[in-house]
């Protein structure tokens, strides 16, 4: 039973009587993301349309008894984000999402599921993805859903498009990243290549070679080329030391109160705690390196705003401290900082995974709510940035049936 | 040898009384001769006119009569001192003379001097009979005591006064001379005779004379009685010597007869036979140099064959001791290891015992009795001895060791022979019986026991039966009172127990296992509460899922009714406002517009949602339902409505079949209630479904990958029919079904074909022994691969006692197999058959529990 609720443009829901913005979290949602909905029960879907009855104003909400019929949909046109549950007849859960992985990146996925064993569902369905155990309230939903849409759509934010739009020149990545990319994806790349590379760009290797030889890494020799720094390292933490050397450079421009170098710090070290979280839970490489990625990249949005709205900026660094950063940051530029974050390397065509857990940031993890609803990627991210800026974030775990248990934060800490 | 020295004397004095009667006799005749001669030659002479002095002849006459009344008076003397009694008779037989032991010897015939009474006929004597001048014939006859003797004493001298008449012619020209040796022969008899008061040995002898004028016999008679008795002695003492010789002669004991000095001086043939010395080689050596013994008479022990002597062996030693022994206390015993000649070695018990002579020791007598053989007997004896007595030592130690061990043993045991008495038991059947010690048990039989409590009842089936087919009753369970008189359960066996003599008694043994139960009990509820807990996550799901859109549906709800609720209350000031016509013409959604709800929107959703909430909950309450009777069925049999029954199991589990397989229930409307254990009959099936619904997903989730499509449903159908006896409760389902060897092992206790971690296989096991053992129903099973399966649960309708537990889910083939007296046997998945496809429904299923 597939029923559409709506044209894309003309509200459904909302109000019975007239359209209204949706009073409940106050932030505009980013109209017309289309959300598909996946349940073998169809009493499910007749509840979850019934309970997004308002919602149906702003997005366009999609209904799929089964997932062969949720992938014809997506088929004839793309979908934002994809709300599954786990066990149907026919397609699995799993096996639904893994299509969807593969064949639609973009698309956000979320479970929805009434069996509570997270360690299966995160198992199943990656790390990548936000999962709600049934019964769910609906503001949980709503959070989950508007959260997961944002992040999909991060460049149709209208917030984002009006400060990025305002700049005089969208900020470019790093030639030098470029090409390095460029040289990665190519099968004969050796680490030769990669150094002779690096190293025509002599203040970038400069930048390098000091994070190198960082106490981060905790290396016992001097290291003195790039070659031994790849051999040592890794290529794809070479890759993102190269941005971060590029663009976290010191000198240039920058208005008062924000340093390059502190910034390059800051995001090595929660590069390198978001990875050691990764190897604990015993995710792959190209799961460990995204995590990195966005760790080391969170401020570049911070960077370029900053500089393109110096008073914006000012406004934020003499904000309270005693109010959340995302409050703050919203007041000072509209967004947070890890949307403008997300959106640049949306531009900059970084991996979806990256993306996604910047868009999301910050996040508070002392909310239970925020917890639960954002994505696993975003979780440990805030806890790796959260580790870096304030030590070992206190949190209260959830209960032994939940995901962040006292033994879970035990292995996030460092020692 | 007195005797003989005696007779000899007196034969000597005799005979040197009868020379000198000879020679006097002959004296005379040669003093009648001569005088003859001398006559003639002083004839001659004086017819030749010489003058011879007569005085000459006369003197020499005269001499010669003086020598010859000299030699008589020596005869005389000689005579009277010899110790016979001695009388010439005469050819009259008249005594002519007699000498002066014959005149004593009258004394005693004839005490009194009577006179012969009956004399014979002849001339009359005169005087006293015997004495001189008296008839010797009278005397004879009446001699007191001498009768018999006398008789014959008289015919001899007859013969011989008869003899000396005839034979007279024969004498030869020296006159008395005698010349024939036969006419002058001697008689002579013995005899007995009455003396006195004593029997005495008497010889009378009886030789003939000449030379005299009317002598004609001498008759002496001589008391031989010492001799005789010396005699008589000496034949015993010689027969006694011959026995003796042949005794020593065929014995086979060695005999050595040595001096004091242990000098030899004899030996016997088994002597000469056992040590190869001969006579000869051995007189004149001592006994110790013929042989050398080894040192230590008790070391010999051990060598008992007789071989080459050891160089060990040394003399002087052992038997050397014991010779010197002898020869200063002449007597001895002792047993020593001797050498032969040849160097062999034998045993020898030697006994030394010393021949007296005159109150001295004579001689030493050695009696050697070859004792090898005993001596080897004996050795092997004390070693089989030795060997018994270990043995015994050894059985009686682990006579000791069993009797502890089976009375130490908390199991209980007894053992009775085939008339059924106690030949033992052990303590703790003691105390079971509550009796506190075996004391008079032993030989008698259960009436032994004063109080009924029950147990000879309870094991007495079971007794008869094995005494009688021979076969064992193994492993059966029985509540008992035990001492105490707690209940308590116990596992027991009886054995058959035969003798030697094909008497065949019995042997009980028994074990507590009330404990085991009560852990059967929690095992059964721990396998109840484990599956509710791996249906917990399913069940969560199911409350999760109906609670999620109730909740997503009242949100709705209340949403709505606070803006119908909102609007409502609007409603009369805008309806005011209307009728006031302040309102814009074009109605384009300005706030000052009523807003009409859309009604159309809710009278299809406002329903919609009340009966989904509605649903929802019951679907809720169901499950919860469901849940609450599985988690706490009714404990012991209870009468159970099947088909309710099977729709909660269905429910319980709905979880793990409704995303594979499509479920029919065909449930009989007659099925009725079944006497049951609801609980475990509950796990049983609930247990089938899962295992139906997991082969079904993965077989289907296989093939979907393997061929790229969508994974199939499967079918299960669950469905009761009454077929008396038994209720039939079938689930069958068309999953991939079993092979042969998965078929016959999948009631085996912890078989399965899941992999490690995804169940332990109990649950089939315990499937068939509570359907079969506790319920004493049947489980049929038909499978084939790709051909699904089908469980027929045949439960009787009418349950008879239950004496046995659960967890006989052991296969033991010794009890299973024997057609029960009280349920219907145990078959083993039978063999395939085409399955019959009434039980599966290949239509499209419609799962009667749509929510």
């Amino acid at each position: 039973m597939t029923t559409t609720s709506g044209r894309p443009d003309a509200p459904h829901g909302g109000t019975l009587a007239g359209t209204s913005p949706d009073p409940r979290d106050g932030t505009p949602a980013v109209p017309g993301a289309r959300i598909l909905f996946v349940d073998d029960d169809p009493s499910v879907l007749d509840g979850l349309r019934r309970q997004l009855w308002r919602r149906g104003a702003h997005w366009e909400l999609l209904w799929a008894t089964g997932a062969t019929e949720a992938l014809s949909i997506m088929k004839q046109r793309p979908v934002d984000v994809l709300v599954t549950d786990m066990q149907m007849s026919g397609m699995s859960g799993p096996e639904l999402l893994e299509e969807v992985r593969v064949r639609y990146p973009g698309t956000a996925r979320l479970v929805l599921s009434g069996h509570a064993d997270h360690e299966a569902i995160i198992a199943a369905a990656g790390p990548a993805q936000q999962y709600l155990t049934k019964p769910c309230k609906g503001e949980m939903l709503d959070a989950a859903l508007t959260s997961a849409v944002r992040a999909a759509r991060v460049m149709h934010d209208p917030e984002l498009r009006s400060l990025f739009g305002g700049l005089a020149s969208l900020p470019k990545p790093p030639r030098i990243y470029t090409e390095l990319t460029a040289l990665l994806r190519r099968p004969t790349t050796t680490v030769s290549t990669v150094a002779q590379l690096v190293q025509q760009d002599v203040s970038t290797t400069t930048e390098v070679l000091k994070l190198v030889n960082s106490s981060f890494f905790g290396l016992a020799s001097n290291v003195t080329s790039i070659d031994r720094a790849v051999t040592l390292l890794g290529l794809d933490v070479i890759q993102a030391l190269v941005l971060a050397g590029s663009l976290f450079a010191p000198g240039g421009d920058l208005p008062a109160g924000l340093s390059g170098t502190d910034i390059a710090e800051r995001g090595m070290r929660a590069c390198l705690a978001a990875r050691r979280i990764g190897q604990v839970e015993g995710w792959d490489g190209p799961c460990q390196s995204h995590l990195g990625l966005a760790a080391l990249l969170h401020d570049v949005g911070l960077l370029v705003l900053a500089c393109a709205y110096p008073d914006r900026w000012a406004r934020l660094r003499d904000a309270d401290p005693s109010i959340p950063a995302r409050e703050r940051e919203v007041a000072a530029f509209g967004c947070t900082i890890g949307q403008s974050s997300a959106y640049l390397l949306e531009l900059w065509a970084f991996p979806h995974e990256v993306v996604a857990a910047l868009a999301l940031q910050p996040i508070d993890l002392h909310e239970p709510s925020q917890r639960a609803t954002a994505s696993l990627n975003a979780v440990v991210l805030a806890f790796a940035r959260a580790a870096v800026t304030e030590g070992s974030p206190d949190l209260t775990p959830d209960p032994d049936d939940g995901y962040l248990t006292t033994h879970r934060l035990a292995a996030w800490t460092p020692d | 040898m007195e005797g003989r020295a005696d007779v000899a004397a007196q034969s000597r004095a005799e005979s040197t009384a009868r020379s000198t009667a000879r020679r006097i006799v002959e004296l005379e005749a040669t003093v009648s001769a001569q005088a003859t001669v001398i006559a003639t030659l002083v004839a001659a002479a004086e017819a030749r006119g010489e003058s011879i002095t007569r005085l000459g002849t006369q003197h020499v006459v005269e001499e010669r009569v003086a020598h010859v009344h000299h030699a008589e008076r020596v005869l005389r003397s000689v005579i009277d001192s010899l110790d016979g009694s001695l009388c010439i008779v005469g050819a009259d037989g008249a005594i002519i003379d007699a000498n002066r032991q014959w005149l004593t010897l009258l004394r005693t015939t004839h005490p009194t001097g009577q006179s012969a009474g009956t004399a014979r006929p002849g001339p009359e004597r005169t005087g006293r009979p015997g004495t001189v001048g008296s008839d010797f014939f009278v005397w004879c006859d009446t001699a007191r005591g001498m009768q018999g003797l006398l008789d014959e004493t008289a015919s001899m001298v007859r013969q011989v006064i008869e003899a000396g008449s005839t034979a007279g012619a024969a004498r030869g020209a020296t006159g008395g001379r005698v010349a024939d040796p036969a006419a002058f022969k001697q008689r002579s008899v013995k005899g007995q005779v009455q003396v006195g008061e004593e029997r005495r040995w008497f010889i009378a002898r009886v030789h003939s004379i000449r030379g005299h004028a009317t002598a004609r016999a001498v008759v002496s008679l001589i008391d031989i009685s010492e001799g005789m008795q010396a005699q008589i002695h000496l034949r015993k003492i010689t027969e006694e010597s011959q026995r003796l010789a042949l005794v020593a002669k065929a014995t086979q004991n060695a005999i050595v007869i040595t001096g004091p000095d242990g000098v030899i001086e004899w030996v016997n043939e088994s002597f000469v036979r056992r040590t190869g010395y001969t006579l000869d080689e051995a007189v004149g050596r001592t006994r110790l140099s013929l042989t050398t013994s080894v040192a230590d008479p008790h070391v010999a022990d051990s060598r008992v064959d007789p071989s080459p002597a050891a160089t060990n062996a040394t003399p002087g030693d052992g038997f050397g001791d014991f010779f010197r022994a002898v020869l200063e206390a002449h007597h001895a015993d002792g047993e020593y290891v001797l050498t032969d000649r040849f160097g062999w070695e034998y045993w020898a018990s030697v006994e030394v015992r010393p021949a007296l002579e005159d109150g001295e020791v004579a001689h030493l007598v050695w009696v050697e009795q070859d004792v090898t053989a005993r001596r080897q007997a004996q050795q092997r004896l004390k070693e089989a001895m030795m060997g018994s007595e270990r043995l015994a030592a050894a059985l009686s130690h682990e006579k000791t060791l069993l009797a502890g061990v089976i009375s130490a043993v908390p199991q209980w045991v007894f053992w009775k022979d085939a008339q059924g008495r106690y030949t033992g038991c052990n303590t703790a059947y003691l105390e079971l019986r509550g009796r506190p010690d075996a004391g008079d048990l032993l030989g008698r039989d259960e009436s032994v026991f004063p109080r009924d409590d029950g147990v000879a009842e309870a094991l007495a089936g079971w007794e008869t039966e094995v005494m009688t087919t021979g076969d064992a009753v193994l492993n059966r369970t029985v509540d008992l009172a035990d001492g105490v008189g707690a209940r308590r359960t116990f596992l027991v066996s009886m054995l058959p127990l035969d003798d030697d003599r094909g008497a065949r008694g019995v042997i009980g043994v028994g074990a507590d296992i009330t404990h085991v139960r009560e852990l059967e009990y929690q095992l059964a509820q721990a396998n109840r509460l484990e599956s509710i807990g791996q249906l917990a996550a399913g069940i969560a799901h199911e409350i999760n899922t109906p609670i999620q859109y109730v909740t997503d549906n009242i949100d709705f709800l209340a949403e709505v009714s606070s803006e119908i609720l909102g609007l409502a209350a609007a409603a009369p000031a805008h309806a005011g406002e209307a009728s006031a016509g302040s309102h814009p013409p074009d109605g384009s959604g300005q706030a000052a517009t009523f807003p009409l709800p859309d009604v159309e929107f809710l009278s299809r959703e406002v329903p919609a949602a009340l009966s989904a909430c509605a649903e929802g909950l019951n679907r809720v309450t169901e499950i919860v339902r469901a849940m609450k009777d599985y988690a706490h069925p009714s404990t012991g049999r209870t009468d159970i409505d099947v088909n309710r029954a099977l729709e909660s199991t269905v429910q319980v589990c709905r979880n793990e079949w409704k995303y594979v397989a499509d479920m029919r229930l065909d449930l009989s409307p007659d099925a009725g209630t079944l006497p049951c254990y609801e609980g475990e009959l509950k796990q049983v099936i609930l247990n089938i479904i899962v295992n139906a619904a997991q082969a079904i997903g993965e077989h289907n989730e296989k093939q979907a990958r393997a061929e790229g499509t969508e994974r199939q449903r499967g079918q299960i159908c669950v469905a009761t029919r009454r077929e008396p006896p038994f209720l039939v409760i079938t689930i069958a389902d068309n999953g991939p079904g079993m092979s042969e060897d998965v078929r016959r092992k999948v009631f085996d206790p912890f078989f399965t074909t899941k992999e490690v971690g995804k169940g332990t296989g109990q649950g089939l096991s315990l499937a068939h022994s509570s359907v079969v053992i506790k319920h004493h129903g049947r489980i049929d099973l038909q499978t084939a691969p790709g051909q699904g399966a089908r469980f027929d649960l045949y439960l009787p309708l009418n349950a008879p006692a239950d004496t046995s537990s659960v967890t006989q889910a052991v296969h033991d083939p010794a009890c299973d197999d024997r057609p029960r007296d009280d349920g219907p046997r145990d078959d083993r998945p039978r063999d395939d058959r085409p399955r019959d496809d009434g039980a599966v429904d290949d239509r499209a299923c419609d799962d009667g529990e749509k929510p």
